[in-house]
């Protein structure tokens, strides 16, 4: 969910650039009525498309505006670099070892499906 | 310390691990203890086999970023850590996911799979002997796809004594059969008795082992060559078969199409024409959903020799044109120049007297430019064929008899090794 004061992040930053809230609409691809609410704070959950939009006029990334999804990118990051060390110790064991842990995983996977 | 006599095997420690058992054993046992840090760390991070293939993927990417895919091979047998059989399914799967549509591509994929079995098989870690007979089966498809098909029944040896020493040992020997029966029956091969008992013994097999899918392509291999060697009437029951088969197994499929498009060109052979009409029709509509473009058109043209036939040519003058000019974009010269000469036989003889020089001129201005280009003895024949043809023309002696015996000519030229073009007996001597 974006960060409460969501719509007082985009008001700062039109300010800063000193656009109007119809520059920025045009710019974003919203409507003057959606900038608006966003801004008073009268719509608190702005869709994907919306903050995309908005992101772009300003030339920032999504995540830059919304903080789910910059915890969203944060993990994501996380998971991949995990996943990095992990593959690089896996493949340093000998063959049998690596098929031993797929193995592993196609039981474990099965498991689940099965108590699913 | 390692003692491997008392080692747990290695699943059932990570299944130990799992269950929280305390393990006494990793206690005294450095190896074992080394394989658990790491595999913990990778069933902690990976959720399943495919979160780890696509970390090999990835990991393999990385290494072959800025190598030339024909060093592929050299490269990854370089780095010890990517010698693996996980490594090895990556790049099978890789040339598999091409399906045809890159065979330059497939072949190095391949090519790197099998110096990577083989530098396990050298450092003696070999990989399982289904890895090597799959990775070999793949090489052997992807030289076939090349036109490299020496070097193709060259790896299909090498793969046969180890198919023999996996778990599924019958059928898999039955798939190198199918693989030998397709590479025989191309026309630098041409071995077509080969071919045809390569096929029966993988369709009694794999019809055996219920591989249904396999079963039916060694039946359409078998029919096929019984098409090259003109033998319709064999191959007629053989192809509803198949045709049938296709249908009930694959529905809409390409295989189905490509049945039926056989089938409708048996059958015009056979001089069953509103019945081939109708198996050309279902090609087409099947190809339509498949998207084949030149499969389309070739058959469109299949349909419209029977419709000709049926004494209906002016319908399907459209069909002859447009599935050549396909044929001809699609830079298929040979498949070109027997339609156009199966159009210059069908307006022959739907009227004796119809002036067809002009493409006769244009089939023989292509296949002269081949034979500068190429300059395979294909294609002088076919040029000398076509020169015998251009002669009768021009003095107004051209017969649908004349023109059926240059296309069969250059079907048969096409589909195996080149023979000389020789005038019918008894032909005008010029």
């Amino acid at each position: 969910m974006p960060q409460p004061n969501f719509g007082g992040l985009i008001r700062q930053l039109r300010d800063q650039r000193g656009w109007t809230q119809e520059q920025l609409a045009r710019e974003a691809g919203i409507t003057i009525t959606c900038l608006s609410n966003l801004e008073r704070g009268a719509t608190k959950e702005p869709n994907a498309e919306t903050i995309s939009g908005l992101a772009a006029a300003f030339g920032l990334q999504p995540s830059e505006l919304d903080s789910r999804r910059l915890a969203e990118e944060v993990a994501e990051l996380a998971r991949t670099f995990a996943q990095r060390q992990a593959i690089t110790r896996l493949l340093a064991l000998p063959d049998r070892d690596v098929e031993a842990v797929i193995s592993f995983l196609d039981e474990r996977s099965s498991k689940r499906k099965r108590q699913r | 310390m390692s003692d491997k006599e008392t080692c747990p095997l290695r699943v059932a420690l990570l299944n130990m691990i799992a269950a929280g058992e305390h393990v006494p054993h990793l206690e005294v046992c450095d190896d074992c203890a080394a394989f658990v840090a790491a595999a913990t760390e990778a069933v902690t991070a990976f959720t399943d086999r495919g979160d780890v293939e696509r970390a090999v993927e990835a990991r393999i990417d990385a290494v072959l970023a800025d190598a030339p895919s024909r060093h592929w091979g050299s490269v990854i047998v370089a780095s010890p850590e990517l010698r693996r059989s996980v490594v090895i399914r990556d790049l099978v799967r890789r040339a598999y996911a091409l399906d045809g549509s890159n065979a330059r591509l497939a072949l190095d994929l391949t090519t790197a799979a099998v110096a990577v079995c083989d530098a396990m098989v050298a450092s003696g870690h070999a990989p399982s002997m289904e890895l090597r007979f799959l990775a070999l089966k793949e090489h052997s498809i992807a030289l076939h796809r090349m036109g490299k098909f020496d070097e193709s029944i060259v790896v299909l040896g090498r793969a046969w004594p180890i198919a023999s020493r996996t778990q599924d040992s019958e059928r898999d020997r039955a798939v190198l059969s199918l693989c030998a029966a397709i590479v025989y029956a191309e026309p630098d091969i041409a071995k077509f008795d080969e071919a045809m008992e390569f096929a029966e013994t993988a369709a009694s097999v794999l019809d055996v082992c219920g591989d249904e899918r396999r079963a039916i392509i060694a039946r359409q291999t078998k029919a096929y060559v019984l098409l090259v060697m003109n033998r319709f009437a064999e191959a007629l029951p053989l192809l509803k078969s198949v045709t049938a088969d296709l249908d009930d197994a694959t529905g809409e499929s390409r295989d189905a199409a490509l049945a039926h498009a056989q089938l409708a060109e048996c059958l015009v052979e056979l001089g069953t024409y509103d019945e081939a009409a109708e198996h050309a029709s279902a090609a087409e509509r099947l190809h339509v959903m498949c998207g084949g473009v030149v499969d389309l058109a070739r058959a469109a043209h299949i349909r419209a020799r029977a419709v000709s036939a049926l004494g209906q040519f002016a319908d399907v003058q459209f069909e002859f044109t447009h599935a050549a000019d396909v044929m001809f974009e699609a830079k298929q010269f040979n498949t070109w120049a027997i339609m156009r000469l199966e159009y210059v036989a069908a307006a022959l003889a739907n009227d004796e007297g119809a002036d067809v020089r002009a493409e006769l001129e244009s089939v023989m201005r292509v296949c002269m430019t081949l034979g500068a280009t190429e300059s395979t003895q294909r294609q002088v024949f076919a040029a000398e064929a076509l020169d015998y043809l251009r002669q009768l023309a021009i003095r107004d002696a051209l017969t649908s008899e004349a023109v059926d015996h240059v296309r069969a000519f250059v079907i048969r030229n096409t589909s195996q090794p080149p023979v000389k073009f020789a005038r019918p007996s008894g032909a005008f001597l010029m």
